[in-house]
C-alpha cells in the first residue's frame, strides 16, 4: 500500500500553504529547510496538518525526517504498512 | 519634572485607515457602534514569511509598527542600532480571543490534534515577541496589561528604560482586536444600544528629546492606584496637575467609567479656559489603545495636552504631551 | 542613585507554602511533582505537573471575597501577605509603594469560561468579568490598601524578573522608598495542552541538564519580594536579605518559542547584568538557572554559561523540584537567590543521573552545596525571546 497520488497532491498543497510558496515550488526532493526556509514551528504545523487531513498519527520521533516531500511520503508509507 | 522624551514616528491601523491625522479628524463623525478594520491584510504592509497564522492583533501591531518606523525615517538596514531599541506593548483583551481560538480547537479536535501553532498565540506577550522578531529589536521586548491604561503604562515603562540608559529608542504599541470572545465578554454592555467599541493599533517611536522632534514631547507621566472608587478623587489629582503645570491648553479624557463625568464636572465648575476632548464619546471602548488614541489627538492639537486615562478597577494615569 | 535591598520574602509553592518550609525542602531537594488532578482535563499525554494540592486561600485573604477571585490572584495575595509581614513594614510605609506583578498565563478562569461556552452552558459573563487579568492588580491593591504606581507585566516566563527590575529602578532613582515585586501563575490547562503539542513536556521528571532530559513540567506558584531603599531600611532596623546591584535585559529577535541556537540573546542579557553591576564573571559565585529541562533550553543555556563563566561555575535549576511555575518562576528563583546568599548554601538540581557533553556545567547535582556566596545571578528566558538577568549581592553596609 502506498500514499495515493491524490493524497500526495494534498500533502504538497499543505506544505505549500504553510511555507507560503507556490505548489510547483514543492518538488519531491526540494529541501524544505534550505530551499523553502521552513523553521521548526512550520515543520510541526506540517506534521500536525497532515495528521489531521489523513487521519493518521505520526510519532514525534519522525519530525527530523520531514526534510523533503519524498522523505515525508516514506514516513507515511511506513506508518501505513505498520498499521495494516 | 521627568526627562523629556520625544515622539519621532507614528503609525496606526484603524477602521478609518492608516493615516494618523485622518484618523483623528474622522473619528468625530462616521463612527458606527462596532468599528472593525476593513479588508486588513498584513501583506499590504510587510511581505515577510511565517506570519500567516498569527492572531489579528499581532498582525495589526506589526503593520502599525512598520508604518511608524517608516514615518520616523529610520531604516532597519542602515541606522537601526538593534541592541539599543526596545518594544513595549500595551494589550489587554486579545488573549481572550486567542485562548478561545485554541480551546475551541481542543474541544473539537481533541488536545492531541490542536495545531501547535495556536499555543504561542495564547501567551500574553506574543505581540511584543513577534514585533521584536519582525523588526530586529534586540534591546528589550515587554508587555503590560492594565486594561485601559495599558498603553500609557507601556509608555511609562519605555520612558523608564530610556532614562536608565538601557535603550535609546522605544517602540510603544497599543493594540486590541474585537472577535468572538471579546464580544462575549461585553455581552451585558452590548445590550445598551449606545455602547460603542473600536478595534485598532497605534505604534509610536520614542527617543530622548534632542529638540528636533517631529511630533512633540512627552513632558511628564503619573500613575497611581485607587482600588476603591471615591467620588472626586480623580478631580483632585487633575486639579493638582493643572495648578502645578504652566500652559495646559487641552484636556483629553474619557475611559467609559464613572471618572469621566467626575472630570467633566470638575472642568465645567472650575471654568477652565481649556479645550476638552473625549474620544470615548465618538468611538467607545478601545481598551489598551485608549491612551494612545488620546496621545494622537494631543499630537495634532495646539500646545500642551493633559491626557487622563483610567480603568474601572482603579489604575489611573496622566500624561503631558506637547507639540 | 539609591541602593536597593530586599527586606521581605514570601513564597507559595508545591514544596512549601511559607519561606521556612520552602527553603528546607529546597535544600533537601524535595520534588513537588505529582500526578495532575484537574477537572475537565483530558490527560491524553504526559501526566505529571507541579500543582499545589492543599492551598487554602482563606488563610491569606481577608479583604476580598475568596470565592470571587481567581486562583492566580489567590496565590499572589498569599505570597504578598507573607512578604509584607516578613518585612515588618507598617501600612503607612508601604501603602504608596510601587508594585509590579509578573505573570505568563494570567487568570485561568477564562479556561472554565470557554469550556462553559463550548458546552452551551449559561453565559459566564460574570466569571470572566471578575477574573480578567487586570483584576489581579486591584485584588492585590484592595487586600493591602496599595495606592502606588503599579502594573501587570506579562513577559511570560521572565515576568517575575521584569517586575523586580522595574521595582529596583524606581527605588534607585528615588521615585519611591518601598516597592513590591511578585510573580504568579496558576496551573494552566492551556499551557499544559500547548506545551504538549510543542512536544516539550517530560513524561515523568524534570531533569535539567541531564543527557536524557525530555522536557519541562507545567506547574503553579507565586513569590513576592519587598524591595526597599537602603537608608529607609536601616533607619527602621529592617532585616536585610540581600542587595540588588544590577540587571540585564535583551530580546532574541529570533523565534517565538525557540531560543537563539547560539545563545546570543541570553549571553547579552547576562553580560549586560554583569556590566550594570560593575562585576566580572569571576565575581559571580552561583547561577540560579532558567533550566527548564527541555533539550533546547538547557543546551543553549549551558553554552551561554560556558562562554561567559567557563564550565565550573556552580549552577542549579529549582525547576527540577517545582517544575515550571511560569511567571512565578523568576520570582521564586529570586527568593532562592536571597536565601542562598544568606546561608551560603546553593540548592541542587535534582533528578540528575547522566551528564550531557552538550551541557558541560557544574549543575550541583542532587545534593545542596555549601560555599561562600557574595554574588548570585538569577537568569530567566521566555517565549518571545525576552530575557532578563538580575544580580544579587550579599549585603555589606
Amino acid at each position: 500500500m502506498s500514499v495515493y497520488s491524490q493524497e500526495v497532491e494534498k500533502i504538497r498543497g499543505i506544505i505549500a500553504e504553510i511555507l507560503e510558496v507556490e505548489v510547483n515550488e514543492v518538488e519531491m526532493d526540494t529541501d524544505l529547510v534550505e530551499e523553502l526556509e521552513a523553521d521548526s514551528m512550520m515543520a510541526l504545523e506540517i506534521m500536525a496538518t497532515i495528521e489531521k487531513e489523513l487521519n493518521i498519527k505520526i510519532p514525534e520521533s519522525e519530525l527530523p525526517n520531514f526534510g523533503t516531500l519524498n522523505e515525508i511520503l516514506s514516513v507515511l508509507n511506513s506508518l501505513k504498512v505498520a498499521n495494516l | 519634572m521627568d526627562t523629556k522624551i520625544e515622539i519621532t514616528g507614528i503609525g496606526c491601523i484603524s477602521p478609518w485607515g492608516d493615516m494618523p491625522k485622518t484618523f483623528v479628524e474622522n473619528i468625530k463623525t462616521g463612527a458606527a457602534y462596532i468599528n472593525l478594520l476593513k479588508d486588513f491584510d498584513l501583506k499590504k504592509y510587510i511581505s515577510k514569511k511565517g506570519l500567516r497564522t498569527l492572531p489579528k492583533s499581532t498582525k495589526m501591531a506589526i503593520a502599525a509598527t512598520k508604518l511608524a518606523i517608516e514615518d520616523s525615517g529610520y531604516s532597519l538596514d542602515t541606522n537601526w542600532d538593534e541592541e539599543r531599541v526596545g518594544v513595549f506593548v500595551g494589550n489587554s483583551m486579545s488573549y481572550l480571543n486567542n485562548i478561545n481560538d485554541f480551546l475551541k480547537s481542543v474541544y473539537v479536535d481533541g488536545p492531541e490534534s490542536v495545531s501547535p501553532l495556536k499555543f504561542p498565540n495564547t501567551v500574553l506577550n506574543n505581540i511584543s515577541g513577534w514585533v521584536s522578531i519582525v523588526f530586529n529589536i534586540k534591546g528589550i521586548n515587554s508587555t503590560v496589561n492594565t486594561g485601559n491604561t495599558s498603553g500609557i503604562d507601556a509608555i511609562i515603562q519605555a520612558k523608564s528604560y530610556i532614562e536608565n540608559g538601557i535603550i535609546d529608542k522605544a517602540i510603544v504599541v497599543a493594540v486590541e482586536d474585537i472577535e468572538q470572545a471579546v464580544l462575549h465578554n461585553e455581552a451585558p454592555n452590548l445590550k445598551n444600544k449606545d455602547y460603542k467599541m473600536t478595534e485598532m493599533a497605534v505604534s509610536i517611536i520614542l527617543e530622548k528629546s534632542s529638540k528636533k522632534h517631529k511630533y512633540g514631547t512627552i513632558n511628564d507621566t503619573l500613575s497611581w492606584m485607587e482600588h476603591t472608587y471615591k467620588e472626586g478623587m480623580i478631580d483632585q489629582k487633575v486639579s493638582q496637575i493643572i495648578q502645578s503645570t504652566t500652559n495646559i491648553n487641552n484636556i483629553i479624557y474619557g475611559s467609559g467609567n464613572k471618572n469621566d463625568s467626575s472630570i467633566l464636572n470638575f472642568i465645567e465648575n472650575e471654568n477652565l479656559r481649556i479645550k476638552v476632548e473625549n474620544p470615548f464619546t465618538y468611538i467607545g471602548t478601545t481598551y489598551a489603545v485608549s491612551g494612545l488614541i488620546k496621545l494622537l489627538i494631543g499630537i495634532f492639537s495646539q500646545g500642551q495636552s493633559l491626557i487622563v486615562e483610567t480603568n474601572e478597577y482603579g489604575n489611573n494615569c496622566c500624561l503631558l504631551v506637547e507639540n | 542613585m539609591k541602593r536597593v535591598v530586599i527586606t521581605g520574602l514570601g513564597v507559595t509553592s508545591s514544596i512549601g507554602q511559607n519561606i521556612n518550609d520552602f527553603w528546607t525542602a529546597c535544600k533537601d531537594g524535595v520534588s513537588g511533582i505529582t500526578e495532575i488532578k484537574k477537572n475537565n482535563l483530558q490527560v491524553a499525554g504526559p501526566k505529571f505537573g507541579g500543582q499545589i494540592h492543599d492551598f487554602d486561600p482563606s488563610k491569606y485573604i481577608f479583604v476580598n471575597n475568596v470565592a470571587e477571585i481567581g486562583r492566580g490572584s489567590q496565590l499572589l495575595i498569599s505570597s504578598m501577605r507573607q512578604a509584607i509581614e516578613d518585612s515588618k513594614l507598617k501600612e503607612q510605609q508601604y501603602e504608596y509603594a510601587d508594585f509590579y506583578i509578573g505573570t505568563t498565563m494570567g487568570e485561568v478562569t477564562v479556561e472554565i469560561s470557554d469550556f462553559n461556552i463550548y458546552q452551551g452552558k449559561i453565559s459566564s459573563d460574570i466569571l470572566l468579568e471578575q477574573n480578567q487579568l487586570k483584576n489581579m492588580l486591584v485584588y492585590a491593591s484592595k487586600e493591602f490598601n496599595l495606592k502606588g504606581q503599579s502594573s501587570l507585566i506579562t513577559n511570560a516566563c521572565a515576568a517575575g524578573n521584569y517586575a523586580n527590575i522595574q521595582a529596583f529602578e524606581q527605588i534607585r532613582r528615588n521615585k519611591t522608598k518601598v516597592a513590591i515585586a511578585a510573580g504568579t501563575d496558576p496551573f494552566s490547562t492551556v499551557a499544559y495542552y500547548g506545551f504538549n503539542r510543542l512536544k516539550a513536556i517530560s513524561p515523568d521528571k524534570c531533569r535539567p541538564f541531564d543527557k536524557n532530559r525530555k522536557g519541562m513540567l507545567v506547574a503553579e506558584g507565586s513569590a513576592c519580594v519587598i524591595l526597599e531603599e537602603l537608608e529607609h531600611a536601616l533607619a527602621r532596623g529592617a532585616k536585610i536579605y540581600a542587595e540588588i546591584v544590577g540587571y540585564g535585559v535583551s530580546s532574541d529577535s529570533f523565534h517565538i518559542t525557540s531560543p537563539h541556537p547560539e545563545s546570543l540573546g541570553i549571553i547579552r542579557s547576562t553580560r549586560n547584568a554583569l556590566n550594570y553591576a560593575k562585576i566580572t564573571p569571576e565575581d559571580i559565585d552561583y547561577i540560579s538557572a532558567h533550566g527548564t529541562g527541555t533539550p533546547a533550553n538547557d543546551r543553549v543555556e549551558s553554552h551561554a554559561i560556558n562562554s561567559i563563566f567557563g564550565n565550573k561555575k556552580p549552577t542549579s535549576s529549582i525547576k527540577s523540584m517545582l517544575g515550571h511555575t511560569m511567571g512565578a518562576a523568576s520570582s521564586i528563583e529570586s527568593v532562592v537567590s536571597c536565601l542562598a546568599i544568606g546561608e551560603n548554601i546553593a540548592p541542587p538540581t535534582i533528578n540528575f543521573e547522566t551528564p550531557d557533553e552538550e551541557c558541560e556545567i557544574d549543575c550541583i547535582p542532587n545534593k545542596a552545596r555549601e560555599f561562600n556566596m557574595d554574588y548570585v545571578i538569577n537568569n530567566s528566558y521566555a517565549f518571545g525571546g525576552t530575557n532578563a538577568s538580575v544580580v544579587f549581592k550579599k549585603f555589606k553596609k
